[in-house]
């Protein structure tokens, strides 16, 4: 049984100067599920893509199953049973899920043709035998963000991968999608599989891990057993000294000069063309001035789609949205502050400057008469990076900065016309803490000087922690509006997110979100 | 952006440097007589037999004259390229005079001249006179369009094994141009009607000079509709027409060129230009200095530069004695001037 | 200049710079094996440009050409447009301003050159924006379609200049003449350099204008850069289809129009010889930035005009000068298409989800 030691690791970036990993050594047993917790940057993920062979360690040793290996490339790594879920899931859409499985490595007739059949067989098996539910011909390209994770673990296991290890595999998914994919994890264990999370959640080492090593700067600070540490313990050896957990804030009681409706939405519909039901499904709400309405659901349950309806991003089948009582225009001016959950394709134009970014959307202000004013320009964007605290230079392509920042410069665009509507969706998404902090207090900012503020959020942590008043939403339907306070608690949103008749447990929230897909389980 | 604009202003001065050092005046042979010949070819050399025995004769001329070797430069097929090119070779100033050859060169020369007005250009089977640089020499087609009429003419209305009923002549051209036009179409079709004024003429256009699958096509197309000889005029595509009338068991009259050897029975004479003869006799007189620069001269059948070929043996054993009777007949009205044949030079 | 962009830079000129160099000692290679004269072959084609006042001024010449249709492909790709027709749209300039030219001979010249230019810049636009108004209301690939509308076009107007506007008087597949006084002033005879390349210089500088300080070129380089971003920050993105796809086919028609007007004075079959490719290669050599498409362009003039100078001084035949013409591109460019087509692709990958 493998067991996997990295002892003395080092890895040097030339090109940025980042010491990325600083003699970090790494035990996990076999059969264990071990976490990798750390803030962003703290080295997390080159440590695992040196055990994975995709970067070369400058120094130290790798054993496994008590021998010596090195490790020089992913296709080693495969032979040695080593296997990892990236980030961004690898799957090809045009694909059925089960030839993604054998991609590379098919079952052939006569040599050389694609024997179908056994693909489906093989793809059967290995799933029934580990407890997955996916559809051998769905297509890539219909598979939801937690399903294309367990196709990748499932390709990992149909090339006899051993040691598994998953990098933020729950950044991405949705409160109950974490639940199954634990409860895989779980099997998986018993089945005698090593496994390695690395994550910056600090519930979550407790939910799932036995043991838990702790990064900070590229170092390895300790190893712990998961069940002798509490959060509080683990989030401050994390931040080193600080400590921190999510502070529920206060809903706030609206004042009376508030109580007028900025934005108003009104039995809105949307079907994409094509499918079976709609994704938004009769939805009406409407949101006052100074108040947060955070609207949290499952993926696929028709979240992303009101982000975009209320947005004017489409145009809803049948229903009003009304900014100020008037439809919404066809093009977004400044009178809508939009932070978008894609904020590397929607909300940033990654080739160009800091500042071109900050001056993308009032470009009224930014060329009068039509021509470039630089000075405007340079000194919005220093204005914006000191009050920000945004590590980059006005001229710096955005590319170049860090997840955070990039989020810190779409605020203070979005954030800078004093729009009276703002919508934020799925904000702190992949942030750490320290920047997490910084976009919450930004929001009730916001909420102070009066603004009427839509956040949509897969997190059900963010919702309840920001807003005044709470709603779910699940297969496309707002299932009821309720004010936040000590009466909500978890388990009652749980059961709302999932429709009524289902309780919160992982094995039937996934029967339920197999249901949520419009497909067979 | 500073960088790069830098990097470009630094690239301009240095062209511009190395440009003046080359404007440096340069010692050049000042002889009298052109010596350093260039043949220009609009189009290619290989399988155009009129070019290639261009440059045979001006290859001959100038190895008699012993001067250094002949510059040969293919311009290729796309007109729109020659004026440039002829102007890049004329520019090398490293020639003298330049040869060539196509009813379109005079009119290019006569502009490339104007800048370099110390080049001469001997263009034959082109016809531009008064202008002080070149020396332009044109074949009598209206000759050689004449009798691969009255060939043609006395074969579809003959009794040969090919011939049938019908009453018509096929014509593939290349394209339409002048010379085509008002001389060699003119004088084909006054040659069938010297036979007999009631035969057709079946005029089909390639649209360039070396599609032979068109060539072919277009054939096929006028021996279905009743065409028993075909005179082709179209270069590289005439080998379509060749096959298409070795398919059907028509028959051929060529011009320019011996080309018997392409189809024997099938060709059944040649009209050719004896291009090789004067290009060598041209430019050895351009090089001894006997030729008259301005001149435009008309050359043809008296004065043996335009030839048919009636000794062949694949002429002698493809068509009847009578009909060769009527041929040698034509031949003898023509060198001894009974039948005068005018190219019609103020069409031009 | 700060640090990072000046790094970026750095790194993009020394990628060029090893391109280039790879280009120039592959050239130098297949002299070596291909010519017997190698020596001589090798000074003609590197200071053949040089020689003298011809292939120098032609050298210029051709580059204030290529300035133009090297921009017309930059407009288009700078906003991810593909516009793969430029060869048809410079006929279509040039054919539209001859049979303009033709038709009012005795206009007086301002009047003529203005309405010439007026034709040619609507008839390349026209060809252009129909692929775009394609791309927008049905969802045609424009890559596609404006490669295909401009090879009819190659037909329709090799059939025009053969057919209604043939000089009947000419041994050539061309149009007559235009006028004498509709002829632009040669710079440096007897090249072929006119005060064309003026015009191909003011052009270059208001393009710079447009794409550096105006809201049309940041909204323009927005759209280019990241589509989607665009349309979040409130930009008409349908416009920026047609109207870099019109503008792009303008440039091309008046890149025609100014060979017409300034080195052939006729429309003639095949004239264009491939304008309209090696401006696809100068704008990706430039990374379709303006300001680098003059230096661009001059490279490409000075490669073909170092091969021509080799096809006429020695011994190396045209094919062969081509095939060492073809690999000198083809090493140039093809380190700059990496970054393009790359992006294409993605965006196609991207598109693939987003239908789901």
């Amino acid at each position: 049984m493998p067991s996997v030691s990295m002892k003395g690791i080092s890895k040097y970036y030339g090109a940025s100067s980042i010491l990325a990993n600083d003699c970090a050594d790494l035990l996990v047993r076999d059969g264990e599920i071990h976490a990798i917790v750390g803030e962003n940057g703290a080295g997390k993920s080159t440590l695992m893509k040196i055990l994975y062979g995709l970067e070369r360690p400058d120094s130290g040793r790798i054993n496994l199953g008590g021998r010596e290996v090195h490790v020089r490339s992913p296709a080693e790594a495969a032979l040695l049973g080593i296997g990892m879920v990236q980030q961004h899931a690898e799957i090809v859409d045009e694909f059925s899920a089960a030839e993604n499985v054998v991609l590379c490595a098919e079952p052939r007739r006569f040599g050389f043709v694609l024997d179908r059949r056994a693909a489906r067989a093989r793809f059967a098996g290995l799933a029934a035998d580990n407890g997955f539910s996916l559809d051998p011909d769905a297509l890539g390209s219909g598979l939801s963000v937690g399903e294309r994770q367990e196709l990748e673990i499932l390709k990992l296991l149909y090339r006899k991968a051993q040691v598994l290890v998953l990098d933020e595999p729950t950044a991405v998914l949705a409160e109950e999608e974490v639940f199954s994919l634990f409860a895989t994890l779980r099997r998986l264990a018993a089945s005698g599989r090593t496994i390695i999370i690395i994550t910056h959640k600090v519930r979550e080492v407790r939910a799932i891990a036995d043991s838990v090593t702790v990064m900070r700067h590229g170092k390895t600070l300790s190893r712990l057993a998961a069940g002798d540490v509490g959060e509080e313990e683990l989030a401050t050896l994390m931040m080193g000294g600080q400590s921190f957990a999510p502070a529920l804030r206060t809903p706030r009681r609206p004042r009376p000069e508030d109580v007028s409706v900025v934005f108003e939405a009104q039995d809105l519909r949307y079907v994409l063309r094509g499918a079976a039901r709609p994704a938004v499904d009769g939805v009406s709400f409407s949101l006052r001035r100074g108040e947060v309405l955070g609207i949290c659901a499952l993926a696929g349950n028709g979240l992303a789609e009101l982000e975009d309806l209320a947005t004017g991003f489409r145009r809803p089948s049948s229903g009003r949205v009304l900014l100020d009582g008037r439809r919404l225009p066809r093009r977004r001016g400044k009178a809508i502050g939009y932070v978008p959950q894609d904020r590397l394709r929607r909300g940033a134009s990654l080739h160009s400057s800091v500042q071109e970014n900050l001056a993308a959307l009032d470009r009224d202000a930014f060329f009068p008469h039509g021509i470039r004013s630089v000075h405007r320009m340079v000194s919005f964007a220093e204005a914006a990076i000191r009050g920000y605290d945004i590590a980059a230079t006005p001229e710096q392509r955005l590319g170049s900065l860090s997840g955070g920042s990039i989020q810190k410069v779409i605020l203070a665009r979005e954030l800078n016309g004093n729009a009276d509507f703002l919508v934020f969706s799925n904000p702190t998404w992949g942030l750490d803490i320290a920047s997490t902090e910084f976009v919450y207090e930004r929001i009730l900012a916001a909420r102070e000087r009066g603004a009427a503020i839509l956040l949509v959020s897969s997190s059900l942590d963010e919702v309840l922690a920001l807003s005044d008043r709470v709603g779910v939403m699940s297969r496309g339907r707002l299932a009821g509006i309720e004010e936040n306070g000590p009466t909500l608690d978890r388990a009652h949103l749980g059961k709302a997110m999932l429709g009524a008749g289902h309780a919160v447990d992982s094995r039937r929230a996934h029967a339920g979100r197999g249901l949520a897909m419009g497909r067979k389980p | 952006m500073r960088n790069r604009n830098r990097v470009f202003i630094v690239a301009v001065a240095a062209m511009a440097l190395a440009f003046l050092f080359d404007c440096a005046p340069k010692a050049k042979s000042a002889s009298a007589n052109p010596s350093r010949v260039a043949v220009f070819i609009p189009g290619v050399r290989a399988g155009n037999a009129i070019y290639d025995t261009m440059v045979k004769g001006a290859e001959r001329a100038v190895k008699e004259a012993g001067a250094t070797g002949l510059k040969v430069f293919e311009a290729g097929f796309n007109q729109a390229e020659w004026e440039e090119k002829l102007t890049s070779l004329v520019a090398t100033g490293e020639y003298d005079l330049i040869v060539t050859s196509n009813p379109s060169m005079p009119e290019l020369c006569a502009k490339v001249g104007k800048a370099f007005p110390k080049e001469r250009f001997l263009c034959l089977d082109g016809y531009l006179p008064d202008e002080a640089q070149l020396h332009t020499v044109l074949y009598n087609q209206t000759e050689q369009g004449y009798v691969a009429g009255y060939l043609a003419g006395l074969v579809t209305t003959g009794t040969m094994k090919g011939s049938n009923a019908a009453k018509k002549a096929g014509l593939v051209i290349g394209q339409h141009y002048p010379v085509m036009d008002k001389v060699i179409v003119p004088g084909f079709e006054a040659g069938l009607r010297a036979v007999d004024p009631g035969i057709a003429v079946d005029e089909r256009v390639v649209g360039n000079w070396y599609d032979a699958a068109k060539g072919q096509a277009l054939a096929k197309d006028q021996i279905g509709a009743g065409v028993d000889v075909i005179l082709p005029i179209c270069g590289g595509a005439a080998t379509g027409v060749y096959k298409a009338a070795i398919e059907a068991g028509a028959y051929v009259v060529v011009f320019d060129a011996d080309q018997f050897a392409q189809a024997p029975g099938v060709v059944l004479g040649c009209v050719i230009l004896k291009q090789e003869e004067l290009a060598y006799s041209r430019t050895k007189a351009a090089m001894e200095g006997k030729l008259a620069w301005g001149k435009a001269e008309v050359v043809g059948m008296a004065d043996g530069y335009v030839a048919f070929l009636d000794k062949a043996p694949e002429y002698i054993a493809a068509v009847q004695p009578e009909l060769r009777a009527k041929m040698a007949e034509l031949l003898g009205r023509i060198s001894s001037g009974t039948l005068r044949l005018e190219v019609p030079l103020s069409r031009f | 200049m700060k640090a990072p962009a000046r790094a970026a830079l750095t790194a993009r000129l020394l990628g060029f710079g090893v391109a280039i160099v790879g280009a120039a000692l592959l050239a130098i290679l297949l002299l070596w094996g291909l010519s017997s004269s190698f020596s001589a072959s090798l000074e003609l084609f590197f200071l053949g440009p040089f020689r003298n006042a011809w292939y120098f001024g032609n050298m210029l010449a051709e580059a204030s050409v290529l300035v133009l249709a090297g921009l017309g492909a930059a407009v288009a790709f700078g906003s991810r447009n593909f516009n793969l027709g430029g060869e048809g749209q410079v006929y279509a300039g040039a054919i539209a301003a001859a049979a303009i030219l033709l038709g009012l001979p005795t206009a007086s010249p301002p009047l003529g050159i203005g309405l010439a230019l007026l034709g040619s810049a609507l008839a390349g636009a026209a060809l252009a924006w129909f692929s775009g108004r394609l791309k927008l209301s049905l969802g045609v690939d424009e890559l596609i379609s404006s490669f295909l509308a401009s090879a009819i076009f190659v037909y329709l107007g090799g059939f025009l200049i053969s057919g209604p506007l043939q000089d009947p008087s000419s041994n050539f597949q061309s149009t007559a003449s235009i006028a004498p006084a509709f002829r632009l002033a040669r710079l440096f005879p007897p090249s072929n350099l006119s005060t064309a390349a003026f015009a191909s210089l003011f052009a270059l500088g208001l393009a710079m204008f447009l794409s550096k300080r105006t809201r049309l070129g940041f909204e323009f380089g927005l759209v280019g850069r990241n589509a989607e971003f665009a349309r979040y920050a409130g930009i008409d993105t349908g416009f920026y289809v047609t109207a870099p796809m019109a503008l792009s086919g303008a440039l091309y028609g008046l890149a025609g129009a100014f060979l017409l007007l300034g080195t052939q004075y006729k429309a003639m079959k095949g004239f264009t010889s491939g304008i309209g490719w090696s401006g696809i290669a100068v704008a990706l050599v430039a990374g379709n930035s303006p300001s680098a498409i003059l230096p661009s362009a001059l490279l490409f003039a000075y490669l073909d005009t170092g091969a021509k100078a080799v096809m006429i001084g020695s011994d190396v035949t045209g094919d062969i000068v081509s095939v060492i013409q073809a690999t000198v591109f083809f090493l140039v460019t093809a380190r700059a298409a990496d970054g393009l087509f790359g992006t294409r692709a993605s965006r196609l990958r991207a598109g693939g989800k987003k239908a789901r």
